[in-house]
């Protein structure tokens, strides 16, 4: 991890509230995996009802 | 975290060499050695130098650069001649990394080694490894190790939105913003669109299929309806054709006149005001309202309802009624009055309903009463007749002996006289005993007293024998024993039957209290139910009034309101007739205008009908697609559903707070980096630039809130005169503007704190004119001379470019080295240490 990388979670922890965790995940998800890294987690946040989002989903 | 002198003095890692084998264009194996300063790597299009920037990437950081999509598939990069490919890369701290990819089908699997301090290193650990080692990943390598022609570019030319985007990248917020575009905002709302719509649907169904009858029968009306609003837009375009025509040709007939307008809306509007009445009269069927006859209903209704309200005992309203006097003038007013004088009527006939629904409820409750009491009673009397046997029996031993307390004591008294009689008894029969003993034992003296006995004694005591014998009390006793035995069985019963009969006793009394009651409900209900009948009574009356009344004054309303009319109307037509002559004096032919204003009436309401069918079947369609669309999907539970869709919203609705928090985010690792920049810029400029015309740089940042496109930033770079005046980057020369470039980018590299000591040029200015190609070698010449790094690795197809920069780092003795990259059909091959 990068010094960027900790400024960035330092400051995400003191913005985000209950919500950092999940902001952290996906930061360090879309460095290591890119939008895939994204949709990964967000489809293990959403596994317990069961539902898939595909992968090729990209917003401008 | 920030850059500290100390931690800069720290060894820091250069490119020594790099090996492919069968990597992209180049077939075999190659190697290149770099040195410490400026390496060129000049070659024509095509030869292959993207390739040893791209090879030295990868070999730092491997399967990132498919990740990160900066190249499409690792498979791109082995040779399309071979099924496998190598880097090995040497760094000046003796490390080294070894990467083969081999392919297989349309992917590539890598394996990768590393010796890192002496140590190996393989697998998964040599990315992490590397990443330690060079103090920085492959964004931040990305970010300000590589410079590409579109970093300069943008920096040097770029328009400030360009230059701007370019800059968040420098800063990493490039990654913030890329992740905060990678949330799947648009897939999670479609989901929870669609979950909304399922449920809608569930909900819907039934109320379809009960509509139609059956899903097959709804789906023939979707395709009856679709056919329906076809015809019916054909229709509305026609007609809406035609509405144009008409409307274009009445202005024209007012366009010919002016002055008319006024006069002419004036008609029409007379004209449309006067059908309306004339079609609710004829509709009502009334030809003639008769003020007098009204007069007349209305004195009767006065009369009666004055009479009602007497007998319901409204005393002073039917007073303050009578006194009202109906006269032609002031009919409506009248009609006014009597409606709420009979509404104080109505009020009373709600009360009365209210005061029997209050006494029906009171006598259900008494009949509940009754019923009740009836059962209690019910209950007693059986109870009694189940103990009357026990009853009868303990009152003929009370007959037969007398009460409980009697019988005690008459069984007390003969258990006295039989103890008495046993005492006597035993008296005798011991004395007789006594007397046989000293007659038959001839005793001289008494055994018990001592006293000598004569013949006279004896003869005493013979007589007393005899008369002792004699008398005996064994009859009496039996008889007593008897007796007693009697009366004990008689008390035994009589005791065992005594809480019966104290019960009964006890019933027959409670008996008697519940039958008195129950006479007293009786009674009640009786006068209860005579109240009602009375109340019904009254108020089957005061309802027919009502009815009555209500039917009459209503009609009397009517026709007070047809008066109305009949009297609008008479104005309306002489005002019609007033108008029409005003447009026939003005030249206007009004049999023309009212067709022409017939005609766009009819139009207007067949265009409104056929717009409101139309709007009608296309919600009905709409809804019909969209819930039979469903039908057959939806086998899970709407609970199931339900849950689903609360978990998306509240994950969508934490992505968007997620969002806003990044953006937050963004601006404050913003503020970091310029305040980092802004220290080093100046310094670093100085040292790039010898000149006396600029003597300071600097970057300043405007955050504006674009709506929709959400908050961008605009930065400007600048330099100083001499004196403090700022001047914008547009407005400087291109070697200046060039030198703030390079300074601003190098500020970036040195505001990490990280182990990397070359910066990797791949075309960076690739079309120059010879000012910028002498400016930028002196530019890289001076970045080595001054320390600011200490190896530059510079990629250029521009001859004199490479030229240049060879000449002037020979000239203030700077190290270089020159490889030249040769292609020869699809050959490659690399030229070590060859220079002008």
């Amino acid at each position: 991890m990068g010094e960027l990388d900790e400024l960035i979670i330092r400051l995400i922890k003191e913005r985000l509230g209950d919500d950092a965790d999940l902001a952290i995940r996906l930061y360090m998800a879309y460095k290591e995996r890119g939008r895939r890294g994204v949709i990964d987690v967000i489809n293990d946040v959403l596994r317990d009802v069961g539902i898939t989002i595909e992968v090729d989903e990209g917003e401008g | 975290m920030w850059v500290l002198p100390s931690r800069w003095m720290r060894v820091r890692v250069k490119v020594k060499e790099l090996v492919l084998r069968d990597f992209r264009g180049f077939a075999g194996e190659h190697r290149v050695v770099f040195s410490d300063g400026i390496n060129v790597i000049h070659g024509p299009v095509g030869s292959g130098k993207t390739s040893i920037v791209q090879a030295i990437e990868y070999a730092l950081y491997g399967t990132q650069l498919e990740v990160k999509e900066r190249v499409s598939k690792l498979v791109d990069l082995i040779n399309e001649e071979s099924n496998s490919s190598m880097v090995k890369l040497i760094l000046s701290n003796n490390a080294s990394i070894v990467r083969e990819l081999r392919r297989s089908n349309d992917s590539a699997r890598e394996s990768a080694r590393a010796v890192i301090d002496s140590t190996v290193i393989r697998g998964n650990n040599v990315d992490k490894r590397i990443v330690e080692m060079l103090g920085i990943d492959d964004d931040d390598f990305e970010r300000f190790v590589l410079v590409t022609h579109r970093t300069l570019e943008a920096l040097v030319y770029g328009s400030i939105v360009k230059r701007s985007i370019l800059i968040d990248k420098l800063f990493g917020l490039e990654v913030l913003d890329n992740m905060n575009k990678s949330l799947p905002m648009s897939s999670i709302e479609e989901l929870i669109n669609e979950l909304r719509q399922r449920l809608a649907s569930i909900k819907e169904l039934p109320e379809i299929t009960s509509k139609y009858g059956s899903i097959e029968r709804a789906r023939e009306k979707m395709n009856e309806l679709r056919d329906e609003i076809e015809k019916l837009r054909k229709e509305e375009e026609e007609l809406s054709s035609t509405y144009n025509e008409l409307l274009r040709k009445r202005e024209e007939l007012l366009k010919s006149l002016r002055g008319v307008e006024e006069v002419y809306s004036n008609y029409i509007a007379a004209r449309l005001r006067r059908e309306g009445i004339e079609e609710e009269l004829s509709r009502s069927g009334i030809k003639e309202v008769n003020e007098t006859s009204i007069r007349l209903r209305l004195e009767r209704l006065r009369d009666v309802l004055t009479e009602k309200l007497e007998e319901f005992a409204m005393v002073k309203e039917a007073e303050e009624l009578g006194k009202l006097v109906i006269t032609n003038e002031n009919l409506a007013e009248s009609s006014e009055r009597l409606y709420t004088e009979f509404e104080k009527l109505t009020r009373l006939k709600d009360k009365l309903v209210e005061d029997r629904e209050y006494l029906d409820k009171v006598r259900n409750d008494i009949e509940i009463q009754v019923e009740s009491t009836k059962a209690s009673l019910r209950e007693l009397e059986s109870r009694l007749a189940q103990e009357e046997g026990k009853v009868r029996e303990f009152r003929d031993l009370v007959s037969k002996y007398g009460e409980v307390n009697k019988v005690k004591r008459d069984l007390e008294e003969l258990r006295n006289r039989l103890e008495r009689l046993n005492t006597e008894e035993d008296f005798r029969l011991s004395l007789l005993k006594v007397l046989q003993y000293i007659v038959e034992n001839h005793e001289d003296k008494c055994p018990i007293c001592g006293k000598p006995l004569s013949d006279g004694d004896y003869e005493v005591i013979r007589s007393r024998i005899k008369e002792l014998s004699r008398v005996s009390n064994t009859g009496v006793m039996d008889e007593i024993r008897s007796r007693i035995s009697e009366l004990e069985r008689a008390l035994t019963m009589m005791e065992s039957l005594q809480p019966v009969v104290s019960d009964y006793e006890a019933t027959v009394e409670r008996a008697r209290e519940v039958r008195s009651r129950l006479d007293a409900l009786l009674t009640k209900l009786d006068t209860i139910e005579r109240s009602i009948r009375d109340l019904d009574k009254r108020l089957q009356l005061l309802t027919r009034f009502i009815d009555e009344f209500r039917a009459e004054i209503d009609e009397i309303d009517r026709a007070i309101s047809y008066l109305r009319r009949y009297k609008e109307l008479e104005k309306l037509r002489e005002d019609e007739e007033r108008l029409k002559q005003q447009l026939s004096d003005l030249g206007l032919d009004t049999r023309e205008v009212v067709r022409l204003e017939d005609s766009i009436r009819y139009v207007d309401e067949k265009l409104t009908q056929i717009r409101s069918r139309l709007s009608e079947d296309s919600a009905e369609l709409s809804r019909l697609e969209l819930i039979l669309s469903r039908v057959g999907l939806d086998k899970e539970d709407p609970s199931t559903l339900r849950k689903r869709l609360d978990y998306l919203e509240n994950l969508y609705n934490r992505l968007t707070r997620i969002r806003a928090g990044i953006r937050d985010v963004q601006a404050r690792v913003r503020d970091e980096m310029i305040r980092l920049v802004r220290d080093n810029v100046g310094p670093i400029f100085k040292a790039l630039y010898p000149y006396e015309d600029l003597e300071n740089a600097g970057i300043e940042v405007t955050v504006k809130d674009r709506g929709v496109i959400g908050v961008v930033s605009e930065y400007t770079l600048y330099a100083f005169r001499p004196g403090g005046r700022k001047v914008t980057i547009s407005r400087l020369s291109d070697g200046q503007r060039l030198t703030i470039a390079l300074s601003f980018l190098l500020s970036v590299y040195r505001a990490t704190n990280h182990n990397i000591d070359f910066l990797l040029m791949d075309e960076p200015i690739p079309y120059v004119d010879q000012n910028i190609r002498k400016a930028f070698a002196s530019l890289l010449v001076r970045l080595i001379k001054e320390g600011l790094v200490g190896q530059v690795i510079i990629t250029t197809q521009s001859e004199d470019l490479a030229n240049e920069i060879v000449s002037t780092a020979r000239d203030e003795g700077v190290e270089y080295n020159m490889i030249k990259l040769v292609k020869e059909g699809n050959e490659r091959r690399i030229v070590q240490g060859v220079a002008e």
